[in-house]
């Protein structure tokens, strides 16, 4: 219709409409009140087969198929009224006499002064979607386990057969209702199909599917979305597959198997069954304590997943897959928590009772403890300097610490899991060795040759011995080889060097002597020859000198005997000790004559030793009675001795002011002095001497004593005719 | 006779302090000491001075004390060979060590921790006991 009274503005705006319309691949066309077609665009001339000029002037009912113009008359009078007819699919009838599905909406067109003038129609050609929805229902109708298609609603968009019969409810009911409605759960069922148009699919959801009879069908719900080419999701179409009868087989199963299955369930190890495409198919309760994760979850996911290194996990299970088994292989699992728990797998193949199929049995062992006494004692094979091993009882190495890696000249890696025989020159003599260890528990200084790399030979000392668990099993064997020639090497370093520590002690003492002398004889000279020129302080002050320097001269002689001790060969002679004691006593009453000293010797069993040294151990013991006993009004000391079995013990007894008993280690250290220089002189080496003494004659030393209350010092020896104790001491 | 008995002594130490507090001693007592600060000095001292007594320090370096005497008892000069001789150590000598000693013809060895006195005392005695058999200086 021209419209000539339109503004220019007007026209361009309708010249755009028409332009848009013309291009539209839709059929757009214009019916007039009176029904009759009065706009045909090139959309309409394709999926009508009419052109234009046919088409226009001709009446609506042209392309309305026969049973529909009651419909159309209807819905032609609703946009008459100003209202639309939405999207809906129909059929038209082309120029050749087909009918074609289109999908078609009606609205109302308004001139400018808003009256109603006519409707218009778009309709666009779906015989192709509609075939391409055909096959799918023929795909989803040929399926034997029930198929639904259900929008993102949740409405069930399409059904087959088999859902039919499942569910007893007929196809037109089924369409359009909640899909969830035959489901027992319908909570589970809604989750299971949020997680579809979450995830894009699921899969294996297990839900059971109540019948109108009220007869219940276990199916695994398998479902996917479906999307157009431009990937906006239409909605999901789901299959279930009814596992009843499997469930009948598995239940039989449990039944035989139901000691087996409480074992299982009773195992504190945590198991996993898994199928050849890595599900779990099933687990134990110790399996949801160590995941945190519920069966329910833990069932057909990836058993991987729960591991902290997945990829190690698949690894180990592709090694079942491939030897049959894999034994104590170390994985760690993740718990739902963030807790990690160390485990040791050791799985199998295992074929299912129907002998179809087969997967994976896998049991955990938690080694977290394990683990941690592992890495002890791993820190203490570490620790060792000496080259650690352990061996299987199979002979294979199973750990070495560096040590041993550094003597066999090879990485740990290529170390573990070799036999233990190659590292040694003589291998038939490692092997009887190793048989020695398992006869006899453990091993001495064996020697062997570690034949290293590179071609090192290392003369060793093996010492070895089989460690059990608590049930007395031998797990293996722990060998520690010590390096002989680094041990030869180090005792003669010793010798050496204490020989030359003892040598320099004693020639530092000879040369500390002389100047001492010196310092002495000049303070002395001073004193005598200079009087009349030195006042009472000046003479004090040269005491001191003489009083210090008589000091350091003790304790030059006594360093002296200490390091002559440990040096020098200790003779065996008769010593008549009552003699000696009674000698040293009575010089050392002479040296205090202004005393009071009561010494009593009670008859002593005679000795074999060194008389001189053995002379220094009753000056040392009866010179400190005297020293001690220096407040007492009188001294009461008393020496005697008591046979042993296989030794003489001496005692020397004084009534002086004696020690703490807790102090009594500390007696015979070196320099060790339990009272002040003023209070009672010494160097503190007279005791340490007494004990060097006497040990190196292969005896010992001890006292007894209190407080205030007087001291008892004992030494022993060995009876004259008894065996010796240390062979280097009467090697003459 | 004062000029008679006046003794001279002649003191082989290489140790100056020691040479001194000894040589002090001595001339406190009333003798004459010499000094040799080593075994080829003391010797060379010994022959051209012929002491009465001859003090000899066991340590020294180069030559020690043992040496010296060994070559001074075996001077081709009888009366360098028969000066007494002391042997001065800082230790005990062992049994071996004090027989050699003697098989060279020292007198006798004295420690040097001796007090002032005993010092004194026993060389005076050595000086005494030698006297009678040392042939005469004339």
């Amino acid at each position: 219709m021209p419209k000539n009274d339109v503004s220019p503005a007007l026209t361009a705006e309708a010249n755009f409409y028409a332009a848009v319309v013309e291009s539209s691949d839709d059929a757009i066309i214009e019916i007039s009140l009176d029904a009759i077609i009065v706009k045909w665009n090139k959309g309409a001339e394709q999926i009508y087969g009419y052109t234009a000029k046919e088409a226009i002037g001709q009446p609506a009912s042209l392309i309305i198929p026969k049973d529909r113009a009651g419909k159309i008359s209807k819905s032609l009078a609703v946009t008459q009224k100003g209202e639309s007819v939405a999207n809906h699919e129909t059929q038209r009838l082309h120029k050749n006499g087909k009918l074609i599905d289109v999908s078609l909406r009606m609205s109302p067109i308004w001139d400018a002064s808003e009256k109603i003038i006519g409707t218009a129609t778009i309709a666009r050609d779906i015989t192709e979607s509609k075939k391409a929805l055909f096959y799918a229902r023929s795909v989803i109708e040929a399926g034997l386990d029930p198929m639904i298609t259900i929008s993102p609603e949740g409405k069930v968009t399409d059904v087959n057969e088999a859902t039919v019969h499942i569910t007893g409810v007929p196809r037109e009911k089924l369409i359009g209702s909640d899909f969830m409605n035959y489901f027992t759960d319908k909570e589970e069922a809604l989750q299971g199909n949020q997680q579809v148009f979450k995830e894009g699919f699921i899969r294996e959801y297990p839900l059971t599917i109540r019948h109108i009879s009220g007869a219940l069908t276990d199916v695994l719900y398998n479902a996917s979305v479906y999307k157009d080419d431009k990937g906006n999701v239409f909605g999901a179409i789901a299959a279930v597959r009814d596992i009843t009868d499997r469930k009948k087989v598995d239940e039989q199963l449990h039944e035989t198997s139901a000691y087996a299955r409480s074992f299982v369930e009773a195992s504190l190890d945590p198991l996993f069954i898994i199928s050849p495409e890595g599900k779990i198919t099933g687990v134990n309760h110790a399996t949801e304590e160590i995941t945190g994760v519920t069966r329910e979850w833990l069932i057909d996911t990836d058993f991987f997943t729960y591991f902290t290194e997945p990829r190690k996990a698949r690894d180990g299970y592709r090694q079942v897959l491939k030897k049959g088994e894999v034994r104590d292989y170390p994985l760690s699992i993740h718990h739902a928590s963030g807790n990690i728990t160390d485990v040791s797998f050791n799985a199998s193949v295992y074929k299912d009772a129907i002998g179809k199929g087969h997967g994976i049995f896998a049991m955990a062992r938690d080694v977290t403890d394990t683990k941690q006494l592992s890495l002890y004692s791993r820190s203490l094979i570490e620790a060792s300097l000496d080259p650690l091993i352990t061996i299987s009882p199979e002979g294979k190495i199973m750990d070495v610490n560096e040590a041993t890696i550094r003597i066999f000249g090879v990485s740990r890696e290529k170390i573990i899991g070799t036999d233990f025989l190659n590292y040694f020159t003589e291998p038939q003599k490692a092997r009887e060795g190793y048989e020695q260890i398992f006869k006899e528990g453990s091993i001495a200084d064996y020697p062997l040759t570690i034949k290293s790399l590179d071609g090192k030979l290392t003369d060793v000392l093996y010492n070895a011995s089989v460690y059990k668990d608590d049930k007395g099993n031998v797990l293996g064997v722990t060998g520690v080889a010590r390096d002989n020639t680094k041990v030869k090497k180090a005792t003669e370093e010793i010798a050496s060097t204490s020989k030359e520590m003892e040598a320099f002690s004693g020639s530092a003492s000879h040369d500390l002597r002389a100047p001492l002398r010196v310092i002495d004889g000049f303070a002395q000279m001073l004193v005598e020859d200079y009087a009349d020129k030195l006042d009472d302080q000046g003479k004090e002050i040269v005491t001191n000198i003489r009083t210090s320097a008589a000091q350091m001269r003790k304790l030059i002689d006594d360093l002296l005997v200490f390091s002559r001790l440990g040096s020098q060969e200790i003779k065996k002679e008769y010593v008549a000790m009552g003699p000696l004691a009674t000698e040293v006593c009575a010089e050392l009453k002479q040296a205090v004559p202004k005393r009071n000293v009561a010494c009593t010797i009670q008859k002593l069993s005679d000795s074999r030793g060194d008389k001189d040294t053995l002379r220094l151990v009753w000056t040392n013991l009866l010179s400190n009675a005297i020293k001690y006993t220096g407040p007492r009004e009188q001294a009461v000391i008393e020496v005697g001795s008591k046979d042993e079995k296989e030794s003489i013990t001496y005692y020397v007894k004084d009534n002086g002011v004696g020690f703490d008993m807790k102090d009594v280690s500390k007696l015979f250290n070196v320099f060790e002095r339990l009272h002040g220089v003023e209070e009672f002189e010494g160097t503190g080496m007279g005791l340490a001497n007494v004990k060097r003494i006497v040990e190196r004659h292969g005896g010992t030393v001890w006292a007894e004593g209190k407080f205030g209350e007087g001291a008892t010092f004992y030494f022993s020896l060995p009876k004259i005719n008894s065996a010796p104790k240390t062979g280097h001491l009467w090697r003459k | 006779m004062a000029e008679i008995t006046l003794k001279h002594i002649l003191i082989v130490d290489d140790d100056p302090t020691t040479r001194r507090l000894f040589g002090s001693l001595l001339a406190r007592a009333g003798f004459e000491v010499l000094y040799g600060k080593d075994g080829n000095e003391g010797r060379e001292m010994a022959r051209r001075l012929r002491p009465d007594l001859i003090l000899l320090d066991l340590h020294m370096p180069v030559m020690d004390g043992m040496e010296t005497a060994d070559r001074l008892t075996h001077d081709p000069d009888p009366l360098v060979a028969h000066i007494p001789i002391v042997l001065l150590t800082s230790e005990d000598l062992s049994i071996e060590a004090q027989k050699a000693a003697k098989e060279l013809g020292v007198v006798e060895y004295m420690q040097k921790g001796v007090s002032n006195e005993e010092f004194i005392e026993r060389v005076k005695k050595i000086l005494e006991t030698t006297q009678k058999t040392a042939p005469s200086a004339e």
